[in-house]
């Protein structure tokens, strides 16, 4: 019990988020329900993105009938390539990645041979709602696949590899790349077995390193060190994050980035909702920063001036907690 | 009032408004706290067989009326032909049978239901002075002697009386009682030569008749007790022994010098008070006694529902403890289920069938439910026939399990089809994604959370008392409302966060 008292104690003191907390403080009070269609609904929220001008995957089309099903060929015109996800998914469920196109069948991102038969019927579980909170029908999307930067070839497997930040109020305050690996079948969440690695903001190299709730530093797949990796792209990275917030107007929101070869950084998805494992992956506690930024007497109005000064305060955090901590 | 203590303003108010309503009922009206408290309660009966004469015949009893110790709950006549009316008084009721013409024999029958009233405190009114007895000497002489003699031995009103009664009784030496002892042979002529010292003293009394209710008596014998006006109050004295105070069992059935059955046109041919014990719960009497005084939270008791609706309200009000537990589970401790509420129908279900055997069913349907379930995926059917699909199949396991346990001679077999069966198809579903999706490890993580969840839900909401207290207290359920309320605002780790993020944990500088 004592055990406990000091562990929470410490706990407290690094200054960790916990669930309610999280949900009670910051999304309750900062996300407003009027505006969680803009990320819940991802056909949406990549319109609105457009709209102010952030890069995101095109997005091929849309099926939301059950009878469009069974037209692939309407649906995928002559695409070799796509992602089909559920506009209103949660947690990854219902991402299928198609990367190529045998004859009438096709092959998954574990190389794994689809039927045509398969895929219409993966669509018409996704728009009959099997994937979506609650249970309603759902809109099918279908979206360009996106070819990830041959920088990460060595800390993934499979999959597309993708960072999250997490802006608060505007500001980024913690990043961190998620890494598909074999567990995971080449997705890129945490929940499916996914490697989280903490991202300073500053210099945008990786630090730490979560597999589900515990600590690595190196890829179980390809046995490369996932530390100490440079992100290409990273101050567009972290302002494309930051200007999000103009986008929806969610206080508090995580932002899901992929980095395409050709077309450097997409935003592949919003989260009102952003997991809190990415504390874990940067062995940092989130309350300290959400604190910090709650502090700023003057806030800034432009989407630079916050980066600027987020990356100034938060970089190189991690040192003093890395050098200490216990494990 | 700002908005961030609202929450506690409005918890503390919905906690406190329950545990009063609660008190107020326990503490006034009487209702047990605990289960299965008994009390006691008599059924008194008179029967009078009346011998008819000529002409109309009109009999008369004297009714239980309102007293200290007992009060009638429930009373009912039978006597069929006559024509029925009550006079009622505060202190006197009566009941008066007339019929134009009897022919033959004819037997009345009037029944009360009794039961203890520990909260009326006054039996008689208030009455005024009495005359001083006129007497012929040597009586008379003798009386003022008394009097003289007794006052000077005692105190007041009530040491008075006390020896007044001892003396008749013999117990006390005096020549003078010898006198008047001499006319005195029954219980009621003792109490009337108390009456009249006790007048000749200036002190009003009162003869108090009724019966001692015992356990079951055939023929009861009516006893008369002394009521005593200290000027203030009644006190009631035995005439027998002397000694002051209600005797425990005594039922005050009337006052003064009126007869308890009177006929005009017939006689009596026999009369017979019996008296017969029941146990009966001190709910039933609460709610009763509730009744009785028109109390507004008596009125609105669920015990006023016929039986079936009463026990669908019991199980309704038992799903906020359920929930309860669920928000404690989650929000506290940090378990994950299928479903946010489900655990807490799957603990409704096993009501029916007890604990064990209930999660044996649970995993044996489920796991059949998956086998079926994949091989549906197979089919690759759309997702609401397959739900139908998955449901149906549940319903025919359920059958299925339902006769083969009959035929094996097991009751739960039978229990087992009140089971949610939409929920568990639910869950069912839930979990074959979750299996495809996450793999198997956590589908049967989250569905053995599922489980645990339902078994503790099972656990709390099948304790003895919370089923008693939510139907005859159902205001504990705001005491509820008021946990959650504030449990909504509980915005600290969860238990599992502290295994979860232990590596975080810094030391305290």
């Amino acid at each position: 019990m004592t055990g406990m008292l000091s562990l929470l104690g410490g706990m407290r003191s690094s200054g960790v988020l916990g669930l309610n907390r999280r949900n009670g403080e910051y999304i309750l009070k900062l996300n407003r329900r009027k505006f969680f269609p803009l990320v819940d609904d991802k056909v949406l929220c990549k319109k609105k993105l457009q709209q102010h001008g952030l890069a995101v995957p095109e997005l091929i089309s849309i099926a939301s009938f059950m009878q469009q099903a069974s037209r692939l060929e309407e649906l995928l015109g002559d695409h070799r390539e796509f992602v089909i996800k559920p506009a209103h998914g949660s947690g990854g469920d219902g991402i299928l990645v198609i990367k190529d196109r045998k004859s009438d069948n096709f092959v998954d991102s574990d190389n794994g041979l689809v039927l045509r038969a398969d895929l219409v019927h993966h669509l018409t579980n996704v728009i009959g709602g099997l994937y979506s909170l609650g249970g309603q029908p759902d809109v099918a999307m279908i979206e360009s696949l996106v070819h990830f930067d041959p920088a990460f070839s060595n800390l993934t497997y499979q999959g597309v590899p993708d960072l999250r930040v997490i802006v608060y109020r505007g500001y980024p305050v913690m990043a961190m790349a998620r890494l598909p690996t074999h567990q995971s079948h080449g997705k890129a969440n945490l929940h499916q077995g996914a490697i989280g690695v903490g991202v300073d903001l500053n210099s945008g190299v990786t630090v730490g390193g979560v597999s589900g709730n515990s600590p690595v530093s190196v890829h179980p797949d390809t046995g490369s060190e996932i530390t100490g990796f440079q992100i290409p792209h990273w101050s567009r990275i972290v302002s494309m994050a930051a200007r999000c917030y103009e986008a929806v107007e969610l206080g508090y929101l995580g932002v899901d980035i992929v980095l395409d070869r050709d077309l450097g950084p997409l935003i592949l998805e919003l989260n009102a909702r952003p997991g809190l494992n990415i504390q874990i992956a940067n062995r940092n506690g989130l309350r300290t920063r959400l604190d910090a930024v709650d502090r700023l007497e003057v806030s800034h109005r432009n989407p630079e001036e916050r980066v600027e000064w987020a990356c100034r305060t938060f970089g190189d955090a991690r040192t003093d907690l890395l050098n200490q901590a216990p494990w | 009032m700002t908005k961030s203590r609202q929450w506690m303003v409005l918890s503390l108010f919905l906690v406190s408004l329950g545990c009063l309503i609660f008190a107020y009922k326990t503490a006034t009206l009487g209702y047990p706290a605990l289960p299965d408290e008994q009390s006691e309660q008599w059924v008194v009966q008179v029967r009078m067989e009346i011998e008819p004469e000529d002409g109309p015949v009109q009999a008369s009893i004297l009714l239980p009326a309102r007293a200290t110790g007992f009060t009638v709950s429930e009373e009912n006549f039978v006597s069929r032909g006559f024509g029925l009316t009550l006079d009622e008084d505060l202190f006197r009721r009566q009941a008066n049978w007339a019929i134009r013409s009897l022919p033959k024999p004819k037997t009345l029958y009037y029944r009360a239901t009794v039961i203890g009233n520990p909260q009326d405190q006054r039996f008689a009114k208030r009455p005024g002075m009495p005359e001083s007895p006129q007497l012929r000497e040597p009586w008379a002489g003798a009386l003022s002697d008394i009097v003289e003699e007794v006052s000077s031995e005692s105190a007041d009103v009530e040491s008075f009386a006390a020896e007044v009664l001892d003396r008749i009784s013999g117990r006390g030496p005096d020549e003078n009682f010898g006198l008047f002892l001499e006319q005195v042979d029954t219980q009621d002529d003792r109490a009337r030569l108390a009456q009249t010292v006790l007048a000749a003293a200036q002190i009003p009394s009162l003869l108090i008749h009724g019966i001692m209710l015992q356990k079951d008596v055939q023929r009861s014998a009516l006893k008369t007790m002394l009521g005593v006006w200290n000027g203030e109050e009644w006190l009631l004295f035995d005439p027998e022994t002397g000694h002051k105070g209600r005797p425990e069992p005594f039922m005050i059935w009337w006052r003064g010098e009126e007869e308890l059955a009177r006929v005009s046109g017939g006689v009596i041919r026999d009369f017979q008070i019996s008296v017969k014990m029941r146990h009966v719960s001190s709910l039933d009497l609460a709610a009763r006694r509730a009744e009785m005084r028109d109390s507004f939270v008596g009125r609105i008791s669920l015990l006023h529902l016929p039986v079936q609706t009463q026990s669908v309200y019991e199980v309704l009000l038992l799903v906020p403890f359920g929930i309860l537990v669920i928000v404690l589970l989650r929000n506290f401790v940090g378990l994950s289920a299928f479903g946010t509420f489900a655990p807490v129908l799957i603990a409704l279900s096993f009501r029916e069938t007890e604990l064990l055997k209930g999660v044996l069913l649970f995993i044996l349907i489920v796991s059949l439910g998956l086998v079926f379930r994949f091989y549906l995926e197979r089919l690759r059917l759309l997702l609401v026939p397959r739900l139908a699909a998955v449901v149906t199949i549940v319903v025919l396991l359920m059958t299925l399990i339902s006769l083969l346990s009959n035929q094996a001679g097991f009751e739960t077999g039978l229990s087992v089809s009140l089971f949610p069966m939409v929920i568990i198809s639910l869950v069912i579903e839930r979990m074959s994604i979750v299996w495809e999706e996450r793999g198997a490890a956590t589908a049967i993580r989250e569905g053995l959370g599922s489980l645990l969840m339902a078994s503790l839900a099972y656990v709390v909401i099948s304790l003895d008392i919370l089923e008693y207290w939510v139907t005859v207290f159902p205001e504990v359920n705001l005491i509820v409302l008021g946990l959650i309320v504030a449990l909504g605002r509980y915005t600290g780790f969860r238990l599992t966060e502290l295994f979860r993020f232990r590596q975080l944990a810094r030391p305290k500088a």
